[in-house]
């Protein structure tokens, strides 16, 4: 664990960000809170992992903590500064970030060769002779630099996504931010970009973000975890921890719904906990948000939206029943 | 998706764009026409049998024969030449014409999309005003206000296609703007002007050149239409329009007089839409032929 008392690299504090939006045919327009409130902080070399269900607002925050997006409210900091400051201080520290996105075949554009994208950050700059840099860092992600010379189309989707994590880190930003980048990808080439990933955070010192809906793939690859729901943070902890043992409802749920890789166990775990979809973040219910959905749920759920408290040494957690000695035990008995 | 090395077959759109083409069947034929035409309107003169404005008053009306192919009209100037010198306008015209509307559509459909607002509001309504009168009518009024002549046709038709282009640009434009390539490079730092030209513009531009292929057959037909109403160029210079115009006065004596500038006018639009037709079958990766199939010949 890394010492909370000195600025970290990255510190997000009560991010906010609504949408304005209006229903077909209808005059008035709702607010969408997609990002409600939302506070993390990220060490230098560390891995942040950020999951939840899709709609819960993670790749809104996503684009937010890269700048793609200004937040309604709250602040970024890097090396505790913001980074919406005006002008060119500003500009300077967006530039410290970079992102892999979702889909690799549609992060580059098709009318370009991979190395002309590859480069980019580094013309972007005005860095007069990018090719060698450009070669370095595709050999650096295990592709062969004579695929500089081609178009997106031409490469497979592994290798598509190794040339957008070469684009992201050629120009050696602090912070890179996987947005599902590895999702669209089978298994065993997630495994291989995973262990990519992990050897190059060991080469150049970068930070990693992974957002992702996949559990089991974040838990492993980060340092902490924070797990989102509808726009809330309502968990966070180092992942050795949560790996071991998680609090909120909505978390268990989360990993009940994760396979097992032998087919026995998994056939005699029974369902997954979670029913229905995440209900929507125009109107969202009252008190604790997952209330409609929790198996814990009580009276007080309903009117008493749970602050994150600490359950110890670091683990937060924002309900008002996690942690408490008998029911959630009960619980994850019967989900493990 | 497939996980193959080397060059995947689909979307080869740059390399070998026009080998494509002459591998589509319809491709081939119109860019064939096409080419003739432009041949025709270059070396008109050097290939026309008499002077198009050369009066031969021992022959006038004179049917289709050895020494007038096409025949004559009633001043006794030669139908093939006249025929022949009239594709120099027609083929200017639709080039100018939409060269012009494609420039000035693209440009405010790039930006109107692109930056959104208010700037998108007041464009795209503009571009909506032009869009509510019937094209011939306001090409019409438009050359009464420019005046008659060749420029100022190709001017008005331009004026009256651009908003076809800026919507389509526009709608390239929005789908362009949301893409992660586009996220990636304002990452990259790169600056909105560099992201324009290098990024928006060339993804936004092969529905555009599809619609130009398209639209050129329309334009033409459209100044064959002011030509005939005695809004293009002034006589004695021949065009297609306005000899069909002169010759409807003929037409139970000489049918020969609208017939030749009639098959000229319909081959040359054939040929324009055949044309679009195939370079949107060839930029659509989707259209996956894998080379020359022979029983595309038509």
């Amino acid at each position: 664990m890394p010492d909370d008392r000195t600025a970290p690299l990255l510190q997000v504090e009560n991010l906010k960000r609504q949408f304005q939006v209006r229903q077909r045919g209808s005059r008035e327009s709702q607010l969408l809170r997609a990002v409600d409130g939302v506070s993390l902080h990220l060490e230098a070399g560390e891995s942040l992992g950020v999951v939840g269900e899709s709609g819960c607002g993670k790749s809104t925050l996503a684009r937010l903590i890269v700048g793609l997006l200004k937040p309604t409210e709250g602040r970024i900091l890097i090396d505790g500064q913001d980074i919406w400051t005006p002008g060119a201080a500003g500009r300077d520290r967006r530039r410290k970030f970079q992102m892999v996105f979702q889909n690799p075949a549609g992060s580059m554009n098709p009318r370009r060769t991979v190395g002309a994208s590859v480069a980019e950050p580094l013309t972007a700059k005005g860095v007069p002779n990018a090719s060698e840099a450009v070669e370095r860092m595709l050999e650096l992600v295990g592709l062969d630099p004579s695929m500089a010379s081609r178009k997106p189309h031409q490469l497979s989707g592994g290798q598509q996504q190794r040339a957008s994590i070469a684009r992201a880190l050629i120009a050696d930003p602090a912070i890179v931010v996987h947005d599902e980048s590895i999702a669209s990808l089978d298994i065993s080439l997630q495994a291989q970009i995973l262990n990519l990933l992990l050897d190059l955070q060991k080469d150049l010192g970068t930070s990693y973000i992974f957002i992702s809906h996949d559990l089991a793939a974040v838990q492993a690859i980060s340092h902490r975890v924070v797990v989102m729901y509808l726009g809330e943070v309502v968990e966070a902890s180092d992942s050795t921890t949560f790996a071991q043992r998680p609090l909120h409802p909505y978390s268990l749920a989360l990993r009940s719904a994760t396979l097992l890789p032998d087919p026995v166990h998994e056939r005699g775990r029974g369902d997954t906990l979670l029913r229905g979809d995440v209900p929507s973040p125009i109107n969202p219910p009252s008190g604790c948000r997952f209330h409609t959905r929790c198996p814990l749920a009580k009276d007080l759920c309903l009117q008493q939206k749970p602050a994150l408290r600490d359950a110890g040494s670091g683990h937060l957690v924002a309900c008002h029943y996690a942690g408490d000695t008998t029911r959630p035990l009960e619980m994850s008995e019967e989900v493990v | 998706m497939t996980a193959s090395s080397g060059p995947a077959p689909t979307g080869l759109r740059l390399p070998l764009p026009l080998a494509k083409l002459l591998g589509h069947g319809g491709g081939a034929f119109g860019l064939a026409i096409m080419v003739f035409f432009v041949i025709l309107a270059v070396f008109g003169r050097l290939l026309s049998p008499y002077d198009p404005n050369a009066n031969d008053y021992m022959s006038l009306l004179a049917p289709p024969s050895a020494t007038h192919w096409f025949g004559t009209d009633e001043l006794g100037r030669d139908t093939l030449s006249r025929v022949i010198d009239g594709s120099r306008i027609a083929v200017a015209v639709a080039f100018l014409s939409v060269s012009i509307a494609m420039a000035v559509g693209v440009v405010i459909g790039v930006v109107a999309g692109f930056f959104g607002g208010l700037v998108d509001a007041v464009l795209n309504r503009s571009q909506d005003v032009l869009f509510a009168f019937p094209t011939l009518l306001l090409a019409i009024i438009l050359v009464a206000v420019l005046g008659p002549g060749l420029f100022n046709a190709s001017l008005a038709i331009a004026i009256v296609y651009s908003p076809r282009f800026a919507r389509m640009a526009r709608a390239s434009t929005l789908s362009i703007k949301t893409s992660e390539y586009l996220d990636a490079a304002r990452l990259a730092g790169v600056s909105t002007p560099v992201i324009l030209v290098r990024h928006v513009l060339p993804n936004a531009l092969p529905p555009v050149i599809v619609l130009a292929a398209l639209s050129m057959s329309t334009a033409q037909l459209a100044y064959a239409s002011l030509s005939f109403l005695g809004l293009g160029v002034s006589p004695p210079q021949a065009d297609w329009g306005s000899m069909l115009s002169k010759g409807r006065d003929f037409i139970t004596i000489a049918p020969w007089l609208v017939i030749w500038p009639t098959v000229a006018l319909v081959l040359l639009m054939l040929a324009f839409n055949v044309l679009g037709d195939a370079i949107r079958d060839v930029l659509d990766p989707s259209h996956t032929s894998t080379g020359k199939s022979p029983d595309t010949i038509r």
